[in-house]
């Protein structure tokens, strides 16, 4: 059976953290998403997204050290696992093949 | 960085009923300083909220239902306690209600003092059992409650009084009053519930927000 494809926020969110590099918690991951893909997500849903993929061993997360400007509070760095990434490609590829030759995009009529 | 507080009302929500979750208010606490609005916070923790719920909900929705259960029990018994109070009370406060036509149109009720009273006898009943409620759910607190909020939300469909003051409002602006009043014991009630349950895990306003 072939593996489900990513949602489009799971998409987004995957491509963001990726995007952000090594620094990827939270904030930046959220920030990214709003700048480059324009679309707002609260914090929440961030997370609670991140929390589904790590269950399925597409990213991985570790916490960091508490620091001042958070209140003391820690931030969870996360990683994309080589799952995710293989993952990301298949979906890629999913949403490609069906981009590929519709006419109606090209700018003729359906 | 700015040093201006946290929006309170809305932390002291998020630390009640939120995820426990040091790392997302962290981030809320990290956005905050940086510059985001008020408005924005609390879209944060009304979302951080809602997760909360679903999450408890799915992984517990027995203690979930039995805390509905245990609301739907206490309300049948402490009602008629404070009903009695207030009974009790009339004798003691006189309530002068003024006559048609003193009063500007829309405003009068023929009954509002009574009904203001019911108000707050709905409000405190729902204090109690809020506080109860948490009590006997003392680790699924915040499912508990919020699972007793969304219950008591839902029984606007099945409120058949409701409905009809509605339907009459339409047409008779005088039902307008009774219709606020009516409808406000949705709203009262589910601040009360969440006063209980914040009683109860002993979250005030005037604490630190500092954890």
């Amino acid at each position: 059976m072939a593996r489900p494809l990513l949602t489009d926020l799971e998409l987004m969110i995957l491509l963001a953290v990726l995007g952000v590099g090594d620094e990827a918690y939270g904030v930046p991951i959220t920030r990214h998403i709003e700048k480059i893909g324009g679309r707002a997500v609260s914090l929440a849903t961030v997370y609670a997204t991140l929390d589904r993929l790590e269950e399925r061993g597409l990213v991985k997360s570790r916490v960091g050290e508490p620091t001042a400007e958070r209140g003391g509070k820690a931030k969870r760095f996360f990683r994309v696992t080589a799952a995710g990434l293989q993952r990301v490609r298949a979906t890629q590829q999913a949403f490609t093949a069906l981009w590929t030759n519709l006419r109606v995009l090209k700018g003729g009529t359906t | 960085m700015t040093s201006r507080a946290l929006p309170r009302l809305a932390t002291i929500l998020l630390r009640g009923f939120g995820p426990n979750d040091d790392v997302l208010t962290g981030d809320l606490e990290e956005e905050w300083r940086a510059g985001r609005s008020a408005a924005w916070y609390w879209r944060q923790v009304l979302a951080a909220v809602a997760h909360h719920l679903v999450a408890e909900i799915r992984a517990h929705w027995v203690i979930v239902a039995r805390g509905v259960l245990t609301f739907v029990l206490v309300l049948k018994f402490l009602a008629p306690v404070f009903g009695m109070i207030a009974t009790e009370a009339d004798r003691w406060v006189s309530v002068h209600v003024p006559a048609y036509g003193q009063m500007p149109g829309y405003i009068y009720m023929q009954l509002q003092l009574y009904s203001l009273k019911g108000l707050a006898i709905w409000c405190l009943t729902c204090i109690g059992s809020g506080w109860i409620v948490a009590r006997l759910h003392r680790r699924h607190r915040a499912a508990a409650i919020l699972g007793c909020s969304v219950a008591m939300i839902s029984l606007v469909v099945t409120d058949v009084r409701l409905q009809s003051l509605v339907a009459n409002s339409f047409t008779h602006e005088r039902f307008w009053p009774y219709l606020l009043i009516h409808f406000l014991h949705y709203p009262v009630g589910v601040t009360g519930l969440m006063t209980g349950g914040l009683m109860e895990a002993g979250i005030s306003v005037r604490q630190p927000l500092a954890r």
